[in-house]
């Protein structure tokens, strides 16, 4: 019997190297947390890959006038940052709040925050529902991009190719809410809605329980009325499938679904339309 | 490999292999403040400022670590110096069990080198990554605050605390004014240092307590406030091994082959045990006195599982890596069985048996699964029913959930330089543990010693005897010390919880409101073994037969075998749940009957004088009739009435907000009554030693969980002698040294310890007064004790220094020491009464409870401050119980909430408004007319809301926990009706 075998841990210099490690034999692991990490002693691993030293911890703005936040940016400065509170009423600060206690949001960064398939929801659906895109760095391309939903999509076919660079927020003004359902003012959600709307009216909404599949609605201006609200919810309620726990069953779910929606997308635009 | 960083600002290289945790390589460097609580960040107890930011260290690996600097509670101060931090923790009673503490007090340094001036708001919120299951976060966000007023230099109020009246606690009789001048002392002796006595001109009396009734800073709150290692696994003996536990997959299974080869071959490994290696010997886990109640239905490993996470088989190895490589390399065959995963079920014909071994002792009906059965009778409540004006019946659902102690269940066994073997654990029973494994073991009582450290939370849990067994196995299979922790998903798997309940009442009432026959049916589910069940069910008709009168009444209980991890003993014990379905039933008779539900309840509440015929029928410790004796319950209701403005509640523009209008706002009431220990059974002993400087030393058997026990005994131990506390040095749970006491349960502690300790203190202080009539030549008759020293009724003084001294080294030498012990046959109950405030959204059923109050008359509080910080800790872990905290599974019985946040207790930021009133009342059975506090503050909590749910939006939820869902659902079949 062979003795216990330990991973090996690196801390990249540059990208090549980073991704050579990812490309290497063996399971490669990323260390990057999300908000619901599971123990370290469960982990699996041949290589554990440190991408502290590739200056991804940042929030600023990019040409374009579009934010940029690196994939190595902890929760809590997404939660803190003055420039993401600022962007859609804040949506993306609250989301990142909403994700996990104050231990964890500094443990937690927003690469891991996308990677979890288990994790809280409300940071995915509020970059969903903003229209967010992912920059990836691959052995091929030094800024592949992807929409978030192909990128998560991918992610869930299995797909780890290529290092997440940074998310990248569209220009412009924007107008957000996050509405959730949960047992406790702080608890995983049992349901939870993101809206985003433009400066035109047009709104994305974006609809999860718990490490359910996330579903993304789109609606035009008109949709404000109270009729075209509830249409909405009834949208959301008939193309969720949300599974049932002990939390919610899949039933509850479906309504819950339908009443965040339509207070999501009314809240958003109800702050569109005041701005 | 190599980790260097920054630690307390001194660079330092400390090793870890690339797959340790942060928090592993800390500790193994000698940081014991970073605590194990959940591995995966959510408790927080590991947490250290990482480059200045509070991090969980347990989903860190070390190497991360690499470079950058780290900041734990030891780098705080410097050896004895105190920082204003840690002084505010202290003072506020803060600091309960203290596991969590050094993580909360980085929390702390964190935020004020942000925002020197917080407020509240941003204090819970810096303290929110921190789970505290003791305090309910209230006295540590006060305590945030009080730092940051201390490190601006500013004045801080003194802790509120005047003590009690000094005639209720030592009667009215007052000390002569003696004269004034210079009178002899104890002449002629050689040593005497004076030989004159200074008497004043008068003295001072105090018209209050000098110790007792004061909000004493606890006797252990700066060690756990340093962070210093005083926790059963803050140490690291030579050639220490790590266990690990195998736990099963399958509800219920046969084990038909186990082959341990591979794992015994894995280089480090020191130990493989499974049921072929360990002697088959039955016992029952809990923690309870001798004889153990039946059944005994357990053996160290088995060759059957009988729920997922059932011991199959334990591990030593060289690391914690290497331990639980070989749990993975042990091949078990099984034979999986058909499993029963609720308790009607488990009793109906052709049911999978459960315990089916031939060996298993008491069971009272293998067939049917069930466990054992209760029944008790008072006058006869079929007869009453039927003369009855009104008849209600209702059923209530209670479920099953953990202690949730930040501290796993922790245990260090190895030999002493004797051959005895020392088992240091995390425990509420150490003698209980001494004298129950010695047959696991196959060692006599006297080779054993259990000692108790400082506990990081036990809430019942620890009132088991869980792993001690498989750790001394370890230990004798290796003759190597050897530590086993569970895991945080084997607390949640593995460990005990509060038996869920089906508890069905049939109540009449006459057209006067007068309750004249109570009926109560439950149906307990026990899982996989009986442990506590039949006396967890005997609480929960005690407290579901025994708050109001009625001279009608039945209790049946049936103790359930189901395949689901086994319940246990959980603060509160059966009340909890008999409490919910009381007071949800008392509020429903009340509406139904349109009486108003506080001046129903009141009218049929008991008070003093009243006896509780119930208990002449239930009872541990046998049938004991029970006489109130102190009540100070109509005074609850009304100050805590009070306090959450109680009138709102009629004003219906009150329940509404228009600018919300989906929200629903309501007030719910509950009126709570405990007991106070086991009546003829439980026992606690003290032992009081005199030393040369006039202090202390107070050895007891009681067992300090966090609650501050060992400090209200050293209070009533020093206010009988007249020092203040610091002169009374406590040293308490420990098998070797200490007296016995039967531990910390049934809320017994101040009440029964109290006793023996108050015992101990008046009989040492006898011999302190022989001692100094010997000295002066004069009789003891008037004499006291006061300021640390003895008084006579002439006006004499001598320092208790002075009579040590005399003792040990002058004449007529001896030890003044004194040993006393306490049983009681009365068990007073405290009283309560519970309020809630919530609001609903009627869209999603989402409940927010805003503001909890909860008065309670527990006797004298002999230190109000834990007193309070118990009422406060308590009803946020009954707020948890009612609306979020549940142990749920999935159709094949494994599981689903295996980890905090899934497993969902309140943190710091989400917290609603707590306050705790104490209303105090003079019991005449108690040390300083005290009675018990602790477990009260579980019992309101869960109807209150229920009620308060009713108030805002009309539905009743008549099962625990009251989830969005289950308030939705309940509004849509309302709006459908």
């Amino acid at each position: 019997m062979s003795p216990i075998l330990s991973p090996q841990y690196d801390r990249p210099q540059n990208w090549q190297e980073a991704l050579d490690l990812l490309q290497a034999s063996g399971r490669s692991v990323l260390l990057q947390r999300g908000p619901h990490p599971d123990p370290i002693y469960t982990r699996d691993a041949d290589r554990l890959i440190d991408l502290c030293l590739l200056d991804l911890d940042y929030i600023e703005f990019h040409p374009g006038s579009r934010l940029a936040i690196g994939a190595q940016t902890s929760l809590q400065s997404i939660a803190q940052s003055p420039l993401l509170q600022q962007y859609a009423n804040g949506l993306l600060a609250e989301a990142a709040y909403a994700s996990a206690a104050l231990g964890l949001r500094n443990a937690a960064v927003l690469g891991g925050a996308l990677a979890e398939s288990d994790g809280p929801p409300e940071l995915v659906l509020a970059l969903l529902a903003a229209g967010a895109e992912v920059i990836l760095r691959t052995a091929m391309e030094v800024g592949h991009t992807l929409t978030l939903d192909n990128y998560l999509a991918t992610r869930r076919a299995g797909d780890r190719t290529g290092i997440l660079v940074e998310v990248l927020l569209p220009a412009g003004e924007t107008y957000g809410a996050l509405q959730r359902v949960a047992r406790t003012p702080h608890d995983q959600a049992i349901v939870a809605a993101a809206a985003v709307a433009d400066s035109s009216g047009r709104l994305r909404l974006a609809l999860s329980s718990w490490s359910q599949e996330r579903l993304l609605l789109e609606a035009a201006p008109p949709g404000r009325t109270p009729e075209a609200l509830a249409g909405l919810a009834n949208q959301a309620r008939q193309s969720c499938r949300p599974q049932g726990d002990y939390r919610g069953s899949a039933e509850y779910r479906s309504e819950m679904a339908a009443v965040l929606a339509r207070r999501a997308a009314a809240a958003a635009w109800q702050a569109q339309s005041g701005a | 490999m190599h980790i260097n960083l920054t630690l307390n600002g001194i660079p330092r290289q400390i090793e870890a292999a690339p797959e340790e945790s942060l928090l592993e390589a800390l500790r193994r460097a000698g940081l014991w403040s970073v605590k194990h609580g959940c591995d995966t960040g959510e408790c927080g107890a590991c947490s250290v400022l990482l480059d200045g930011k509070l991090t969980p260290t347990c989903v860190l690996h070390a190497a991360e670590a690499d470079g950058r600097h780290v900041h734990t509670v030891e780098g705080l101060t410097a050896g004895q110096a105190v920082d204003p931090i840690q002084q505010a923790f202290a003072e506020t009673g803060a600091v309960q069990c203290g596991y969590c503490t050094p993580a909360m007090i980085l929390a702390t340094q964190s935020l004020l080198e942000q925002e020197p001036n917080p407020t509240p708001e941003q204090a819970r919120e810096a303290l929110s990554g921190v789970l505290c299951r003791c305090t309910g976060s209230v006295r540590p966000v006060q305590a945030v605050l009080r730092a940051a007023a201390l490190r601006r230099g500013e004045e801080v109020e003194p802790i509120q605390g005047e003590g009690i009246p000094i005639q209720s606690v030592f009667g009215a009789q007052e000390p002569p004014e003696p004269p004034a001048g210079e009178h002899p002392g104890p002449g002629g002796a050689d040593v005497a240092t004076r030989p004159w006595v200074t008497v004043r001109p008068a003295l001072q009396e105090a018209p209050t307590t000098g110790v007792v009734g004061r909000p004493e800073v606890k006797v252990d709150a700066v060690k756990l406030a340093k962070g210093r290692p005083v926790f059963t696994d803050d140490v690291n003996p030579p050639g220490l091994l790590h266990g690990a536990l195998l736990t099963s997959p399958h509800a219920h299974a046969r084990i038909r082959h186990i082959d341990a080869s591979r794992a015994r071959a894995l280089p480090g490994v020191h130990a493989v045990l499974t049921y072929q290696d360990v002697p088959r010997v039955i016992y029952a886990s809990g923690g309870q006195s001798y004889p153990n109640p039946k059944p005994w239905d357990q053996v160290s490993l088995d060759s059957k599982v009988r729920f997922a996470g059932d011991r199959v088989a334990v591990v030593a190895a060289e690391t914690p890596e290497i331990a639980r490589q070989a749990l993975r390399l042990i091949e078990v065959d099984y034979e999986v069985l058909p499993a029963v995963f609720d308790a009607e079920a488990a009793m109906r014909p052709g049911a999978p048996r459960i315990h089916d071994e031939p060996d298993a002792v008491g069971i009272e009906d293998v067939e049917r699964n069930l466990a054992t059965s209760i029944d008790a009778v008072v006058g006869d409540v079929e007869r009453g029913l039927a003369e009855s004006d009104y008849v209600f019946e209702r059923t209530y659902f209670v479920q099953q959930v953990q202690q949730a102690s930040i501290e796993p269940h922790v245990c260090v066994t190895y030999w002493d330089e004797d051959d005895r073997l020392v088992i240091r654990t995390s425990t509420q029973v150490p003698f209980h543990v001494r004298r129950m494994i010695a047959p696991l073991i196959g060692l006599p009582v006297k080779r054993i010693r259990v000692i108790k450290p400082r506990i990081g939370g036990g809430f019942g849990g620890k009132q088991e005897m869980l792993m001690e067994d498989l750790c001394a196995h370890l230990t004798l299979a290796t003759n190597r010390p050897v530590r086993l922790e569970y895991t945080r998903a084997q607390e949640f798997t593995s460990a005990r919880s509060r038996h869920p309940q089906k508890v069905t009442y049939r109540a009449g009432v006459m057209q006067d409101g007068s309750l004249h026959a109570m009926d109560m049916h439950v149906i307990e589910d026990s899982g996989a073994f009986g442990v506590h069940g039949l006396t967890v069910c005997s609480v929960t008709g005690l407290r579901g037969l025994a708050t109001y009168r009625c001279p009608n009444m039945h209790f049946h209980g049936d103790i359930v075998y189901t395949n689901k991890p086994a319940a246990g003993a959980f603060r509160g014990y059966g009340a909890p749940q008999a409490e919910f379905a009381l007071e949800s039933l008392m509020e429903e008779i009340a509406h139904e009957l349109q009486l108003d539900p506080i001046a129903f309840r009141s009218q049929n509440a008991v008070t003093i004088g009243d006896p509780l015929p119930i208990t002449n029928a239930l009872g541990e410790g046998g049938a004991i009739e029970q006489i109130v004796r102190s009540c100070g319950l109509p005074q609850c209701v009304e100050q805590a009435g009070r306090a959450i403005d109680w009138e709102r509640r009629a004003d219906p523009r009150w329940h509404v907000d228009p600018a919300r209008p989906h929200i629903r706002r309501g007030l719910g009431v509950a009126f709570c009554m405990h007991g106070t220990a086991i009546p003829g059974l439980d026992m606690g002993a003290a032992d009081i030693k005199m030393n040369d400087d006039g202090s202390f030393n107070l050895m007891v058997g009681a067992t300090d969980l966090g609650t501050g026990s060992d400090t209200v005994l050293a209070q009533i131990a020093a206010e009988t002698l007249g020092v203040p506390l610091n002169d009374m040095l406590i040293y308490s749970s420990d098998t070797d040294f200490t007296p016995f006491d039967t531990g910390a349960y049934a809320s017994s502690t101040t009440y029964i310890s109290g006793t023996a300790v108050k015992r101990a203190a008046e009989q040492v202080g006898e011999q302190i007064f022989e001692r100094a009539a010997l000295m002066l030549g004069c009789p003891t008759d008037g004499m006291y004790l006061r300021d640390r020293q003895v008084h006579t009724p002439d006006g004499r003084s001598l320092s208790l220094a002075e009579i040590a001294l005399h003792s040990l080294h002058v004449q007529d030498q001896r030890q003044i020491q004194s040993t006393a012990s306490y049983m009681s046959v009365y068990a007073p109950p405290p009283f309560g009464a519970q309020y809630a405030e919530v609001e609903v959204d009627v869209e999603t059923g989402q409940v927010t409870v805003k503001q909890l109050v909860m008065a309670v008359d527990c006797g004298t509080a002999i230190n109000p401050t834990t007193a309070l910080g118990q009422i406060e800790g308590g009803q946020t872990q009954a707020l948890g119980y009612a609306v979020s905290e549940e142990m749920a599974y999935d159709a094949q019985g494994r599981s689903m909430a295996q980890r905090f946040g899934d497993y969902r207790i309140f943190e710091a930021a989400e917290m609603p408004a707590v306050q705790a009133i104490l209303v105090p009342t003079y019991e005449p059975t108690g040390p300083f007319g005290a009675k018990a506090v602790a477990e009260i503050p579980m019992d309101g909590v869960a109807p209150a809301v229920a009620n308060a749910v009713w108030d805002a939006v009309g539905v009743r939820i008549r099962s625990l926990p009251i989830t969005p869902e289950k308030v939705w659902r309940a509004l849509q079949e309302k709006q459908a009706a």
